[in-house]
C-alpha cells in the first residue's frame, strides 16, 4: 500500500469510526465552533484532571471533513496537557491557512470549538456562570460546486 | 437491527432483520408519542451501538443480547404498549435463535472491510472516491431527516402536515436503505452518528422547512454531479431516479411550508 493509499485508508477509517464522538454528561468545559453563515457547528466537551485532558468528545453538524477533523484532533489531544493541546489547536489553525477553503472552514470549526472549550474552562474558574463558550469561524464552508452554482 | 440487516449478505436473514427493525421503529414512534402526550422530554441521545460483527452468527447473538437488554428497561409490562413490545421481541428472539440452528445461515460479514469495490461495476479511483463520499454524506442526511421528522411528528397536531412528514420519513427510509446496502457491498457500511439535540429540538418549523428545501436542492446537485461522474448507465440511472424523487420531496416540503404558514404550527 502506497503512502497515499494508507492516508486514504486512514481517512475512510475516521469516517467509518469517528473517534471520541458523542457527549460527556459530567463535563468540565464545553465549547462550540460555529459557522455564522449556516447551521454548521462543532461542540467539544472536556473532562480535565490536573490540567490534563482526561477525556474529550465532540459532536458535529456538518460535512464529513468536519467529522474526520474532529476525530483526528480529539484523538491527538486526548491525555495531553491543556497547554500542549492549545498549542496543537493554534498550530492546526496556522496549517489550515494553506488548505482548500471548504476544508479550512471545517477544520477551523474543530479548532475553534476546542479553543472555545478552553475559554469556557477559564471563565468557569473565574466564577463566570457560562454553560458553553462559542467562537465563530472566519470562512464559510462552501464547496467548489456551490461556488459554481451561485 | 436495521444496520445489522444491512450488513448481512443473505437475503433471507436481511428480510427478517429489516422487517423486525421496521417493527422496532414503530415501537419507537408509539413510545415517543406516549412520552410527548405525557409532556415527558424526548431525547434521541444514545451510546455507541455494537452492530459490527464478523459473521452472521456473531451478529444474531449480539442482536439477541441487545433485545434482552432493552426488555429489561420496560417498567410496566401491564401497559398494553409494553406488553406489545415484549410479545414482539420474544418472537424476534425465538426467530433469531432458529436462524442460529442452521449452520448454512452463517457466513463472514464483509460490510466493514473497506474494500471499496462494487461488484459488477468498473469504477476508477475518482469515481470510487466520489461515490464513497456521496454515500457517507447522504446516508447521514437521510438518517437525520428520519429522526427529525419523527420527532416533529410527535408534536404535530395537523393531520395533513403529519401525513406529509410520514411520507418524507418513508421516502428517506428507502434512500437510506439503498445507500446503506451499497455501502455494505463496498465494505464501508457505517451507522450514522448520533443526531445532536439542537438539530431536532428547534423552535421554528418554518425556518427548518425553508432550510430543508435548500438542502434538498443541494442534494439534487450532488446526486446529478455523482450521476455524471460515475459514467455507468445502471448506476447513473439509479442516481437520476433518486434525483427525481428529490423533486417531489421539495414539493412536499413546500406544501408543508404553506400549511405551517396557514395553521401557525
Amino acid at each position: 500500500m502506497s503512502d497515499l493509499e494508507k492516508l486514504k485508508d486512514e481517512y475512510i477509517d475516521h469516517m467509518m469510526n469517528p473517534r471520541n464522538y458523542g457527549k460527556i454528561e459530567e463535563y468540565d468545559a464545553k465549547g462550540v465552533g460555529k459557522n455564522p453563515l449556516n447551521n454548521e457547528l462543532v461542540e467539544i466537551y472536556l473532562k480535565i484532571n490536573k490540567d490534563m485532558i482526561e477525556d474529550i468528545k465532540f459532536q458535529a453538524v456538518g460535512c464529513m471533513s468536519t467529522v474526520v477533523g474532529g476525530s483526528i484532533f480529539t484523538d491527538m489531544v486526548k491525555k495531553e496537557s491543556l497547554k500542549e493541546a492549545v498549542f496543537a489547536a493554534e498550530d492546526f489553525l496556522e496549517k489550515l491557512k494553506s488548505a482548500p477553503p471548504s476544508e479550512r472552514a471545517c477544520g477551523e470549526m474543530v479548532a475553534k470549538a476546542f479553543l472555545a472549550s478552553v475559554e469556557n474552562l477559564k471563565n468557569k474558574k473565574e466564577g463566570i456562570d457560562e454553560m458553553e463558550h462559542t467562537l465563530f469561524i472566519s470562512e464559510d464552508c462552501v464547496t467548489e460546486l456551490e461556488n459554481e452554482t451561485e | 437491527m436495521l444496520f445489522g440487516a444491512f450488513s448481512v449478505d443473505n437475503e433471507e436473514i436481511y428480510n427478517i432483520l429489516y422487517d423486525f427493525s421496521m417493527i422496532e421503529f414503530r415501537h419507537l414512534k408509539w413510545f415517543g408519542q406516549k412520552l410527548a402526550d405525557e409532556n415527558i422530554e424526548i431525547s434521541f441521545d444514545r451510546e455507541e451501538m455494537s452492530y459490527k460483527a464478523k459473521s452472521n452468527f456473531e451478529l444474531l447473538k449480539q442482536l439477541i443480547a441487545n433485545i434482552d437488554m432493552v426488555k429489561e428497561l420496560y417498567e410496566d409490562d401491564a401497559d398494553p404498549l409494553f406488553k406489545r413490545f415484549v410479545t414482539d421481541e420474544n418472537y424476534f428472539i425465538s426467530k433469531l435463535y432458529n436462524l442460529l440452528k442452521d449452520e448454512r445461515n452463517d457466513a463472514k460479514i464483509r460490510a466493514f472491510d473497506k474494500r471499496r469495490e462494487l461488484e459488477g461495476f468498473e469504477l476508477d479511483e475518482i469515481q470510487t472516491d466520489a461515490l464513497t463520499l456521496f454515500l457517507f454524506e447522504e446516508s447521514y442526511k437521510e438518517y437525520e431527516l428520519i429522526m427529525i421528522y419523527t420527532y416533529v411528528n410527535f408534536y404535530t397536531k395537523d393531520k395533513e402536515l403529519s401525513n406529509i412528514f410520514i411520507d418524507l420519513i418513508d421516502e428517506s427510509f428507502y434512500h437510506l436503505k439503498s445507500f446503506a446496502r451499497m455501502m455494505a457491498k463496498m465494505g464501508i457500511l457505517t451507522m450514522p452518528r448520533v443526531i445532536m439535540e439542537r438539530v431536532y429540538k428547534f423552535e421554528d418549523l418554518e425556518k427548518f422547512l425553508l432550510e430543508g428545501i435548500e438542502e434538498e436542492e443541494k442534494a439534487k446537485i450532488e446526486c446529478k454531479k455523482l450521476s455524471d461522474a460515475i459514467k455507468n448507465d445502471s448506476l447513473s440511472r439509479f442516481f437520476d431516479f433518486i434525483n427525481y424523487q428529490e423533486n417531489y420531496h421539495i414539493s412536499l416540503m413546500k406544501r408543508a411550508l404553506n400549511k405551517v404558514r396557514e395553521s401557525g404550527e
